[in-house]
Order: C-alpha cells, then sequence, then structure tokens
C-alpha cells in the first residue's frame, strides 16, 4: 500500500511540473532544465562559499568545522525549502480526507508523504553538500574513510532535517487550526524566514571574513551542537563519529515518525477554529459587477498567504528597494555615477523592471478558480470583464510599488527629465506587460486538478513560463542594448524603443486575451 | 421560459445529448430524470450557458443563449449538483457578490437576504467563512444566492442533495411559491417520489435522448413513475 500511495505522491508532483489539466504542458526534459539551471545557480553559489572556507579553514586543523558548517548551511536550506510544503502536503492536502476514508492506515498516507519530502530534502541537501564536498577534494584533498564518511553522512543528513521540518510543520497546522488568521502567521514566518535569508546572503563576504578570523572561537561553539561535530568529524574519516550521527538521525527520525502517526488523524480532521463569528445584519454595501469581481480576487488574494509571498515576492522586494534607496541614497548615486554616461537610467530601469516582472499574481488566476469555474461561467458579466479583473488584481498589488519606485528612484538620484520619464515608464509597462502574460499563458496552460492550490502557484507551468519568459525578455533587451546597440543609439532613446515595444506587446496581449482569451475560457 | 431545440452535444466521438428538444412554460415547475450519464447535467449546464453544444438552439425568454448569452444569464439561476463556492469568501460576502454582479438594488438585496436566510435558518452563520461550512449548509447557501436575484428561470441540478428534510421541505414550497408568481424551474433529480409530487411536467432522458416527456399525467398513466423510468431503463 505504501509503495501505490509513494507512487501517486511522486506522479502528482512530477504532473504539477510537466502537465496542465487539458493535456498541454511542459515537457519533462524542459521541467529537468529548468530544475538543472536553478541548481546550478545555487551550486555556483556555494562553490563560491566554500571556496572560501577550503582555502582557510583547513590549514588551522579546522577541516570539521568546515563540514560542520556545510551541514548547517545544507540543514538550513533543507528546513526552509520544505517546511511550508511539508506543511500543506502532510496537514492540508485536500485528499487527505478521501484517503483516510479508504481501508489505508493513516501512517501509511503520512508514510508516502514524508517520502516524497525526503526526496525534496535529498535534493535541497546536495544542493549544498555537492560542492562543500568537490571543493573539499579539489583544495585540501581527502582520504578514502573521509569520503565514505561524507557520503554515509550525507546520505543521513535529510532524515534529521525531516525531523525538524515535519515538527514544525505540525506545530503550524496544529496553530493555524486553531486560529482565524492563518495567512498572518504564514505571512509573517515567510517573511521573517526571507530577511533571515536575505541577511546573510547581502552580508555573505563580510560573515566569511568574520567567520574566518574568529574561526576557533565559533568552532568552539559548534562543538557543543553535537550533530553538527559529529557531522564536521564523520565527514573527514571518524567512524566513531559516523556511528554517532547516525544515531543522531535515525533515532529522532524514528521517534518524529511515531508521534507523527499518532497525531496525523487528530490534526487533519479537526475542524472549526475558536470562536464561531456570529452574522450580525447591518447595511450592505453595493458596488458594480466590475468592483464585485475585483473584490472577489483581492479576497482570494489576501486569503492565501502562499499567493502572496510567491506571486507577488517582487512587490515584497520593491518595496524593500524603495527602503533601501532611501538609507543608501548617497552610496546609490556614487555607484551610478561610476558608471559610463547614460547607463545608469539603464541599470535602475532594468533592475526595477526585474522587480516588477518577480510578480505572476495573473498566472495562477484562472487555475485557482478550479471548482468553482462555473459560477463564473454562470454569471451575466462579459468574460472579457472577469478576465480582466485577473489581471487589474495583479496591477492592484504589483503597479503602485512599481510606481512608488520608479518616482523615487528617478527624483533620489541625479537623473534627466527624459531618463526620469523613460524610469518611470518602462516598469510600468513591464508590470502590465506581465500581467497580461501572465493570464494569457495561464489561459492556454491551466491546471485544476491540483490537490492544494500551494501547487498551483509553486509548480505550475504557467507560473514558470511567465516569470522566467518575462524574465528571459528583459534579460535579451539587455543584452541587445549592450553588445548589438550601443554604439548606434543612446541610452533615454533606447528606453523610449522598449517602452514603444512593451506598449505594443500589451496591446497585442489585450487584443489577443478579448479575442482568443475569450474563447479559450468558454472552452474551459 | 425555456425552449430547448434538436440539443446535441459530444464529447470525442461520444453523443452526451442527442436531438433534445423540450419546452418549459412561465408557471412550470419540470423535472428532468434520467440514470447516471444520461446527459442531464450536460443539457443544463448547455442551458446556464456553461457549456458549448454542437447543434440546436436553446432560447431563454425568447433569446438565444448562443447569440445573447449575458441577456439570457440575467433572467437565470444555476444551482450545480455540488455547491462548490467561493471558500475564501464568508456567506454575507458571497451573497453582497452575487448581489453586485446581478445588480440588485441595495434594499432589495437586503430584504431578500434576510429573507430566505432566515427561512433557511443560515443567518447566524452568514459571518462564517464557506470554507467551515457543511455540505448542507453550502447547499442552501447556494439556494439562497439563486434566489436574491429574483430570476425568472431556475435550473437546478439534484437541489435535494444534501438539504435536511425541513429544508427540502421549505425549498418544494418555495419552487411552488416562484412558480406561482410566474417563473419556471427546470430540474434534475434521482428522487423519483419529489419528482412525482412536485412537478407539473416531467422529461425522461436516456443515452442522450429524450425517451419520455409531457405533464405528469400523462407520462406516468396509470402506473407510478418510478413503474414508468424502470420500464424505459429496461427497453
Amino acid at each position: 500500500m505504501l509503495r501505490i500511495l509513494i507512487r501517486a505522491q511522486v506522479q502528482s508532483v512530477l504532473a504539477s511540473l510537466t502537465r496542465s489539466s487539458r493535456g498541454k504542458g511542459l515537457s519533462l526534459a524542459a521541467a529537468g532544465l529548468l530544475i538543472v539551471f536553478l541548481a546550478a545557480v545555487f551550486l555556483f553559489f556555494f562553490g563560491f562559499t566554500f571556496y572560501a572556507l577550503a582555502l582557510a579553514l583547513p590549514g588551522m586543523g579546522l577541516g570539521w568545522f568546515y563540514f560542520a558548517l556545510a551541514a548547517a548551511m545544507a540543514f538550513a536550506l533543507g528546513f526552509i525549502g520544505s517546511v511550508f510544503m511539508a506543511q500543506q502536503q502532510l496537514f492540508n492536502a485536500r485528499d487527505n480526507e478521501l484517503l483516510l476514508a479508504m481501508p489505508i492506515r493513516p501512517r501509511d498516507i503520512l508514510g508516502a508523504r514524508m517520502a516524497v519530502l525526503l526526496l525534496l530534502d535529498y535534493a535541497l541537501t546536495l544542493v549544498v553538500l555537492l560542492p562543500a564536498g568537490a571543493v573539499w577534494l579539489a583544495v585540501a584533498g581527502g582520504t578514502l574513510s573521509g569520503v565514505i564518511g561524507f557520503v554515509l553522512s550525507a546520505l543521513l543528513l535529510p532524515l534529521l532535517i525531516m525531523c525538524f521540518t515535519c515538527l514544525f510543520a505540525w506545530l503550524l497546522a496544529l496553530i493555524s487550526s486553531r486560529m482565524r488568521r492563518k495567512t498572518l502567521i504564514t505571512l509573517a514566518l515567510s517573511i521573517a524566514f526571507l530577511a533571515a535569508y536575505f541577511y546573510f546572503y547581502m552580508n555573505l563576504q563580510r560573515l566569511l571574513t568574520e567567520l574566518i578570523a574568529n574561526s576557533e572561537r565559533i568552532a568552539g561553539a559548534f562543538v557543543a551542537v553535537y550533530p553538527l561535530y559529529a557531522f564536521g568529524r564523520a565527514a573527514l574519516g571518524s567512524w566513531p563519529h559516523v556511528a554517532g550521527f547516525a544515531a543522531c538521525c535515525v533515532l529522532p527520525f524514528a521517534l518524529v515518525c511515531a508521534i507523527l502517526s499518532r497525531g496525523f488523524l487528530a490534526v487533519t480532521t479537526r475542524r472549526g477554529a475558536g470562536k464561531k463569528l456570529v452574522y450580525r445584519e447591518r447595511a450592505l454595501k453595493a458596488s458594480g459587477a466590475g468592483a464585485a469581481l475585483l473584490k472577489k480576487e483581492l479576497a482570494r488574494f489576501g486569503s492565501n498567504g502562499m499567493y502572496i509571498l510567491n506571486a507577488a515576492s517582487g512587490t515584497l522586494f520593491t518595496v524593500a528597494a524603495v527602503a533601501a534607496l532611501f538609507i543608501y541614497r548617497v552610496e546609490a548615486a556614487a555607484l551610478l555615477a561610476a558608471l559610463p554616461e547614460g547607463l545608469g537610467a539603464g541599470v535602475v530601469t532594468l533592475a526595477l523592471c526585474f522587480l516588477t516582472a518577480m510578480d505572476f499574481i495573473s498566472a495562477p488566476s484562472v487555475s485557482l478558480e478550479g471548482r468553482t469555474l462555473w459560477l463564473l461561467k454562470s454569471l451575466p458579466v462579459p468574460t472579457r470583464k472577469i478576465l480582466m479583473s485577473k489581471v487589474n488584481l495583479h496591477l492592484a498589488v504589483a503597479l503602485p510599488p512599481t510606481l512608488l519606485a520608479s518616482v523615487c528612484c528617478a527624483a533620489a538620484l541625479p537623473f534627466t527629465l527624459a531618463e526620469a520619464a523613460a524610469i518611470v515608464a518602462v516598469p510600468a509597462l513591464t508590470c502590465v506587460f506581465c500581467a497580461l502574460l501572465g493570464l494569457a499563458v495561464n489561459l492556454r496552460y491551466p491546471k485544476f486538478d491540483y490537490i492544494n492550490e500551494t501547487a498551483v502557484i509553486k509548480n505550475s507551468m504557467s507560473v514558470a513560463l511567465t516569470m522566467f519568459g518575462s524574465w528571459a525578455l528583459l534579460a535579451a533587451a539587455a543584452l541587445l542594448y549592450a553588445f548589438a546597440l550601443r554604439g548606434v543609439i543612446g541610452m533615454t532613446a533606447y528606453l523610449g524603443l522598449c517602452a514603444a515595444a512593451l506598449a505594443a506587446a500589451c496591446a497585442g496581449l489585450y487584443l489577443h486575451i478579448c479575442r482568443g482569451g475569450v474563447g479559450r475560457f468558454a472552452e474551459l | 421560459m425555456l425552449r430547448i431545440e434538436h440539443l446535441t452535444k459530444s464529447f470525442g466521438g461520444k453523443r452526451a445529448v442527442d436531438d433534445l428538444s423540450l419546452r418549459i412554460a412561465p408557471g412550470q415547475i419540470y423535472g428532468f430524470i434520467g440514470h447516471n450519464g444520461a446527459g442531464k447535467t450536460t443539457t443544463i449546464k448547455a442551458c446556464c450557458g456553461i457549456m458549448s453544444f454542437d447543434s440546436g438552439e436553446i432560447y431563454l425568454a425568447g433569446r438565444s443563449i448562443k447569440s445573447e448569452p449575458l441577456e439570457c444569464k440575467r433572467v437565470l439561476a444555476y444551482i450545480p449538483d455540488n455547491p462548490d463556492m467561493y471558500d475564501f469568501m464568508s456567506g454575507i460576502k458571497y451573497l453582497n457578490f452575487i448581489c453586485d454582479v446581478f445588480a440588485v438594488p441595495r434594499a432589495e438585496r437586503q430584504e431578500r437576504i434576510h429573507r430566505y436566510a432566515g427561512l433557511f435558518e443560515l443567518t447566524g452563520d452568514l459571518a462564517e467563512p464557506i470554507s467551515a461550512y457543511s455540505h448542507g449548509m453550502k447547499q442552501k447557501l447556494a439556494i439562497i444566492s439563486a434566489l436574491v436575484h429574483a430570476p425568472k428561470l431556475i435550473i437546478m441540478d439534484e437541489p435535494f442533495v444534501g438539504l435536511d428534510p425541513v429544508a427540502a421541505h421549505k425549498l418544494k414550497g418555495l419552487m411552488r411559491e416562484h412558480c406561482d408568481a410566474g417563473g419556471a424551474i427546470f430540474f434534475s433529480t434521482h428522487v423519483l417520489e419529489v419528482a412525482e409530487k412536485l412537478c407539473d411536467m416531467v422529461a425522461i432522458i436516456k443515452s442522450g435522448r429524450l425517451v419520455k416527456a409531457g405533464t405528469m399525467d400523462e407520462v406516468r398513466g396509470d402506473d407510478s413513475l418510478e413503474d414508468v423510468f424502470l420500464e424505459l431503463e429496461e427497453e
């Protein structure tokens, strides 16, 4: 039974990556390429980090600390990368009740879901430990027992990560099943994780220098965290520490499995949260159909923390960028002044465009209708208006911060009037373009057979195509200027051409949605 | 009120509805009966403008659903067999949303929501999110949302599923009231006793084709509706 459930889980994950509901989807090869690209980015990032550490630590006799740091990083990435998915997969999956009604032991359902999460943890761990191991071998060399000890410990580490992931996910599910403001909790926790990640990322160089300078003192603190210390020693070929680390991973993992299988039924079948809200009649506000549809879209967006965090991450970063601009205004101006004349406007515009292109709010919006699609189709509202409400949601969320950031950049930094106009216009048009593109792609590749909404928001093809497609277009525009047009046309004129091209693309997409998109929506 | 003329709809190579014609006059409760997969839901969805069809025509209050879908939908309410609504909204926000879309004036929406929610004993739950509703509560909310915009024609797919006996009784009363006021109702059901007691007209569909239609007396003759249905199924 467990095998059947695992197979179904794996198929579901693969399908979410490669297939839309109507059969047309990304090929397995294309999905694989996407994963390889992302893995390469991470491998490069971690490779750089470990290279700096591998040069310094072995000479100080702190080789074990190198591997302990690698384990800590793998732990952090694995935990952050899988905890919310664990909550959705283990405790909030739409088919939990269906499976629980079948003659299947709850622990088998849990086991199948944990197996898939474990695979994800292995993948995330590999992204950190592979460059760590390779860099160590290249820089410091290694022994056979060390390699075996490292490989064994690397295979065991995801079990330890799973313990914390599952327990935290269980805690989240327990808290959220008792609370009304689930979105707020998810948002607060996720933003805290993101802030910590970006703090680490932005200060990587300084942290690395400090780490190497104070490595003996920090290593002393690491000794106190036995699993990390054991991992470090095991990776250098110490067999007692391999056994010790195995005990640190396997025993807690078994304990967590036992605890979760006992509590699984209680958490998944918990209903109702807190005190019941009693309706007291009051005057209702009336609005037009268009406004009602937009309010409905906003309500859906606001009710789902995953939707906000994933699809509106560009907006969050744009707001952060505006704050950073005010803090580092002088440094930013100096940086721009160092660039060749005229290039500053292009760099700022490109950065703002990339930020707004990180928003893909409209890309899963049709898929998210799911089982309620009948409702929209039965309303006496033109389909064009229904579809535009999804574009308007994207614009309502993403356009104001984009405009604010553009205006702040144009005002705070030394630009000419024409450059300032381009800095405001091009990102705004990119935002409109992304909104329209997301909707058009989602109409082409909708996905309605999802287990939970996170699968559509994070893994669906329309989202991947919209985000990477718009990024690719921006990169192409930048490269075209850098390598072909730089000597031919000035930056301001080029930005003007980009604005015209974007306006034309927006008009084309709008017409496509109003004609082909309307027909496509009727077919869904 | 509703005129279906030679409706045909295929999925792949299979005809789900085959040359089906029906007429429903104002004041009539029209029952639509058939086994699972007979083509009831396909016909109903085609009538509501949710599903396109291959050939034939459907007229609502004299207007074609093909060429004037919005005008048709304005006088129509549809209650699906599975009341999936916006889980992220509260009951009252959902009803207000429907009223906004159907442009129901404020005073009227207030009065109708008060009346129908009170009738189905749902008033106290309207502040709760729909995700917290039971299947029966969702069904009641779907019925209220169909009634708040005072449609001329109500099309229902298995409307009694999930309703408690009291709510089912009230719904039957409302259906009669609606038709007595000049409206019409077209609904599918598997509960033949309900159809027999409630319907003025009945149609039986089998493998996409209409096999019998008429007044209740014409269709059942001296037998019960169940006997007639089973006999037709065996043929």
